[in-house]
């Protein structure tokens, strides 16, 4: 239908133009910028009704705005200005024309024309219209009655038409220019209003536009881009409408010589108040959604860059994002109304075993991995309560149980290319089809026979899945291995003790430190072949920098031997490493802790982010430690900047920074068979891989830590695989301050702790999760959940689940644009096991001494594996 | 009713009731003995029952009227939980005298760590001060427990001779049968001079290199913790104390035959 109106008003107008230029002359009546005028309004009309346009607004609420803004915005002022009435007259015949002009001159319908076109009443007919078609009850009406689209459409244009006519032609006096610049200026302000709500507002609000896309953004996000569409480029229309009429107002008042120079300042003025609330929330809309621009976060200071996205609504990586921030801007959970979460809904796994890790969420769906035997089940968001839509099964290797050393956790998966990545305990990775769960390649990576397992959780970067191993105290060699996402099959293998060709250290790889630098280190720090059973696995974090391609990690401690069978500084333990994410070729090397004597794996998250430090900009690797530093890193060089203590400390007095050596307490080290007392941190560390998370709003780091020393004596009979012999008498306790537990919040940029929260009674053994309402979340042992204001530290909402939390809260939004947050209860792990009813609380020494410090935890929880959910 | 009806009456009850109690007796006794195992580590037991700690199950469950069952898992850290302490099985065949988390029965028997070498190499090393390991690559077990090893590294470690030390660890590869076997073999191929071995290991892999193998027992140090005999015995639960008399009892009656089967396995025993 549009088709042939659209032609026949072309066919009409050029007509008008060709007959009055024939007779009055070429460019008379009708003036040639007039004629191109409603030839781009008219280009603009064809745009904005074309079947195409028509398509994609059906999906696409951003579509459908670009289209009314077309009509409204560009084709209703060009054919406004391009003299359609002379055409329209011309394109009569004589006798038509004269008639039609006799009626149109007569009073009554000049008047009634006069007071139409009152710049008043174009303002009111035009706002009404735009309001009305806008409410949602109206708007999903037209969505679905095409009569009513059309309607909409013809209201639009017609008003808008009306508008810019009254504005451009109506009749003006003094009075008149100002009441046009009046009227115009308003528009953009309630037009810009109207976008403004469309794109702040936390609900979709029109109810068609809820569907489920395959991809791209969500429908809070579709409508977010559609308020900015019309706030933005509308109101600066308007805007340039109304200056383009003050312009000429004062060019004919007599008011100009004393006024002109106000003009670029008012303009200016005008156009920042309109438009520089839509910039600012263009950034990154509240409640989520549109992608924030990956250098920023809003209300964080303009210096604090990130090195990737964080999260804003789905979660397709163990931390949120490349840096590992742990970060959500999601904001519509704030410190004023978090005291209102509630549970929404739970859901078991069915495992009663220590749930570590977090779930995924994209695309209304939640994936979760379970401990051993390391289901997936996809849980669809969209049905109430959420539905279970399938489980994958893989059946790992059942002896995989006996041979892990601690629990059978499993730290979650990565999303990536379609499919759902993740390690089993059986040193297997698997990858599954996101949306059949088919198995689409499942690759062996280690190998159980030779006590190699998998705990911790890949990273995707580009077409690589990075994964490390677990089981460095059995002798397993630690390596990250790079897998083809698409197949699976492993692209190489960057080993982490050897010679340099196996570590792959080569030109490109720069240590900052004398004492991180040479040849094979990986091989002379040992004596003789030790390093071939050299440990420093990596069954912690992955963080990626996507600016410079490298990928960042710690390894673990150095393995079997007592430290006293293994002299030398034992590299690559201990240490954080970083690596070239295609080729996994070394860049630096730093190694934390020489020699351990105490079981210092160093496999925690580092965080990458950009902020002032010291003075002035810098990259940063934050890396809080077993032993009890923040080491925060340049990422560019591996230099330390700066280690302080966040908890007790004793082993080391601090470090140099000039060497990058811990200054180390000989007496705290250990032997075998020598009673050593009061070591602290104990070997569980000060923090385990349990993550921290950061928030660039607070430039806080927060820590989930420990306050644990030990004693270490040396003599207890063991017995393993048939082989008895006589094991470290270890018992861990409560450290100075008599408390376990505390939620420490770290000031990166002061290096120091502004405001901890104790728990007295456990170690925070469950990752922490930052949010842009400045509410913290993380769990304790003894089953509470916990909400903190980010600034404060106060406590402001907490809820008891069913079992100890040792995993990693996450927040997203739900199909109805709220946002949840969501956490595994469930104990477990190293410390947590201890809960389960066939470990003794009897013996203090037991489970490597963590009894001692845990003895308490079966008087406030046991295993358990409920899923929660919570919204507002 | 006539006397006659009535004393059969009696008799039949009373058979009836024995006969009830005999059933339920039998029943209990029936219950199956099940052993926490691992179904991959020779000499001691396999999936076959083939160890010498399977022999001696079979002796005790035959002791005891019971059926013999098996629980599988290889042992590691966490075994005792994850498998007795879980009530998945009742006894272990092994274990050292001393060890936490379960009850022991009495010791059935007592071994030591050996030197375990070539007889053609005429070394006949007996402790570890003798200077000529400081020339020796050395073999010691690794068994996988966060730097807690046995003796042997340790005694190597306080000698500053962590440079001729070479591990091997008790669980192999796990693929394959006999996975603790290759610290033996490593010395009958010449791949190292000496190693430090569990004595039924040792005892057992010996006899079957082709090259003769010596094994001597370590003798204790003084130093704390650098024990190198250990006596082994059988667990169970802490509070099953009827089935560790009972084991006890065996052990004391049946230590003839469990000697037997011991030596017939190589188990040097002290």
């Amino acid at each position: 239908m549009p088709v042939y109106s659209l032609g026949l008003a072309l066919i009409v107008y050029a007509a008008g133009v060709a007959r009055v230029w024939r007779s009055a002359g070429y460019g008379r009546g009708v003036r040639p910028w007039e004629a191109v005028a409603f030839a781009c309004g008219w280009i603009a009309i064809l745009i904005a009704l074309s079947p195409r346009m028509d398509e994609l607004s059906d999906t696409w609420l951003a579509a459908h705005m670009i289209q009314h803004e077309l009509l409204m915005v560009i084709a209703a002022p060009l054919i406004a200005l391009s003299a359609p009435l002379i055409a329209l007259l011309w394109a009569a015949p004589a006798g038509v024309r004269r008639r039609s002009l006799e009626v149109v001159r007569q009073p009554p319908m000049t008047r009634a024309w006069a007071r139409l076109t009152a710049p008043a009443s174009v303002f009111l007919l035009h706002a009404i219209a735009l309001w009305i078609w806008h409410l949602p009850s109206l708007y999903d009406a037209a969505l679905e009655h095409e009569a009513l689209h059309v309607a909409q459409h013809l209201c639009f244009f017609g008003t808008a038409l009306l508008f810019w006519w009254g504005i451009a032609h109506g009749r003006h006096g003094r009075r008149g220019y100002g009441a046009a610049v009046v009227y115009v200026f308003a528009t953009a302000v309630h037009g810009g209003l109207l976008g403004a709500l469309l794109t702040l507002s936390p609900r979709v609000w029109y109810a068609p536009y809820l569907t489920t896309r395959a991809s791209g953004l969500t429908p809070l996000e579709d409508q977010q881009l559609a308020g900015l569409l019309m706030w933005i480029p509308a109101s600066l229309i308007f805007a340039g409408g109304g200056l383009v009429l003050f312009a000429a107002w004062l060019r004919e008042s007599d008011r100009r010589s004393r006024y002109q120079p106000a003009l670029p300042l008012l303009a200016v003025a005008a156009l920042a108040t309109l438009v520089s609330p839509a910039c600012d929330r263009g950034q990154s809309p509240a409640g989520g959604g549109a992608s924030a621009p990956h250098g920023s976060v809003p209300g964080a200071p303009r210096s604090m860059h990130l090195v990737a996205d964080v999260s804003h609504g789905e979660w397709r990586m163990p931390a949120g994002d490349y840096g590992n921030l742990r970060y959500s801007t999601l904001n519509t959970i704030t410190t004023t109304n978090v005291m209102n979460l509630h549970v929404v809904t739970t859901f078991s796994t069915g495992i009663p075993h220590g749930h570590e890790g977090q779930p995924l969420v994209f695309g209304n769906t939640m994936y979760v991995v379970t401990p051993f035997p390391n289901n997936l089940v996809a849980v669809d968001l969209t049905k109430p309560g959420g539905a279970v839509k399938w489980i994958y099964e893989p059946h790992p290797d059942q002896r995989a149980v006996g041979i892990a050393c601690c629990d059978l956790v499993n730290r979650g998966a990565s999303y990536a290319d379609g499919k759902i990545i993740y390690s089993l305990l059986d040193a297997t990775v698997v990858a599954v089809d996101s949306e059949s769960g088919k198995e689409v390649w499942r690759t062996r990576v280690g190998d159980i026979n030779r006590g190699e397992t998998f705990t911790g959780a890949p990273i995707v970067v580009k077409n690589h899945v990075l994964v490390g191993n677990s089981g460095g105290e059995l002798g397993v060699r630690g390596y990250v291995a790079a897998l083809d996402v698409a197949t699976g099959k492993e692209a190489w293998r960057a080993f982490n003790t050897g010679p340099d060709s196996d570590v792959k250290i080569g030109p490109g790889f720069h240590a900052f430190y004398a004492k991180d630098q040479g040849k094979d280190l990986g091989v002379t720090s040992w004596p003789a072949e030790q390093w071939k059973l050299g440990g420093s696995t990596v069954w912690g974090w992955i963080s990626y920098d996507p600016e410079t391609n490298l990928f960042f990690y710690g390894t673990g401690n150095p393995g079997v031997w007592n430290a006293d069978l293994r002299p030398g500084d034992n590299k690559w333990s201990s240490s954080i490493i970083a690596r070239d994410a295609d080729t996994g070729d070394a860049k630096w090397a730093y190694q934390a802790t020489a020699h351990d004597s105490w079981d210092y794996d160093e496999i925690m998250e580092n965080i990458l982010i950009d902020m002032d430090y010291g003075g002035r900009p810098r990259k940063l690797l934050v890396h809080p430690g077993r032993t009890g530093f923040v080491y925060v890193l340049d990422r560019e060089t591996g230099e330390v900047l700066s280690a302080e203590t966040f908890q007790p400390v004793n082993w080391a007095s601090g470090y140099d920074l000039k060497t990058g050596k811990p200054n180390e307490d000989p007496a705290r080290r250990t032997h075998f068979g020598t009673v050593t007392q009061g070591i602290c941190p104990s070997s569980t560390g000060a923090k385990d891989v349990i993550p921290s998370a950061f928030s660039p709003r607070t430039g806080l780091l927060y820590i989930p830590a420990h306050n644990t020393c030990m004693d270490y004596e040396g003599i207890e009979a063991n017995y393993i695989a048939g082989t008895p012999y006589l094991g470290a008498d270890v018992k861990m306790y409560r450290g100075p301050g008599g408390y376990q537990g505390e939620l420490v919040a770290w000031d990166v940029a002061h290096n120091r702790k502004v405001w901890g929260v104790k728990d007295e009674k456990f170690p925070i053994y469950s990752g922490v999760l930052a949010t842009g309402g400045d509410v913290v979340f993380y769990g304790t042992m003894d089953g509470w959940f916990k909400a903190v204001d980010a600034r404060t530290g106060t406590e402001l909402w907490k809820f008891h689940v069913a079992s100890g939390i040792v995993a990693n809260p996450v927040t997203y939004l739900g199909p109805d644009g709220k946002q949840y947050v969501v956490v595994y209860s469930g104990i477990g792990g190293w410390m947590g096991a201890v809960a389960f009813p066939d470990v003794s609380a009897d013996d203090p020494y037991a489970a490597l001494g963590v009894v001692g410090a845990m003895k308490d935890i079966k008087k406030y929880t046991a295993a358990g594996d409920v899923v929660y959910v919570f919204g507002l | 009713m006539s006397s006659d009806s009535s004393r059969l009456l009696a008799i039949v009850c009373a058979a009836a009731v024995q006969a009830c109690v005999a059933a339920a007796t039998v029943g209990a006794g029936a219950a199956p003995l099940r052993v926490c195992s691992d179904p991959n580590n020779m000499p001691f037991s396999n999936a076959k029952r083939q160890g010498f700690e399977n022999k001696i199950a079979e002796l005790v469950a035959q002791d005891l009227g019971r059926p013999l069952a098996y629980f599988w898992s290889p042992q590691r850290r966490g075994f005792v939980r994850n498998t007795l302490a879980a009530e998945r099985c009742d006894v272990m065949m092994g274990v050292a005298a001393g060890y936490q988390g379960l009850q022991a029965t009495r010791p059935y028997y007592r071994s030591s760590y050996a030197f375990v070498s070539r007889r053609d190499r005429h070394l006949r090393v007996r402790s570890f001060d003798d200077e000529r390991l400081q020339r020796l690559t050395i073999g010691i077990q690794i068994t996988g427990d966060d730097y807690n090893n046995p003796p042997a590294a340790q005694a190597l470690a306080a000698r500053h001779l962590g440079a001729n030390v070479r591990g091997y660890t008790v669980y192999g590869d796990y693929s394959k049968p006999d996975p603790q076997r290759d610290i033996v073999h490593a010395v009958a191929d010449g791949r190292i001079d000496l190693a430090v071995v569990w004595g039924p290991l040792a005892g057992y892999y010996a006899r079957r290199e082709a090259p003769p193998i010596d094994v001597v027992p370590v003798a204790d140090e003084a130093r704390p913790g650098m024990a190198f005999a250990f006596d082994i015995a059988m667990g169970v639960r802490r509070e099953d104390r009827m089935l560790r008399e009972a084991l006890d009892a065996i052990i004391v009656r049946r230590h003839a035959e469990i000697r037997r089967i011991l030596t017939s396995y190589g188990v040097p025993l002290l």
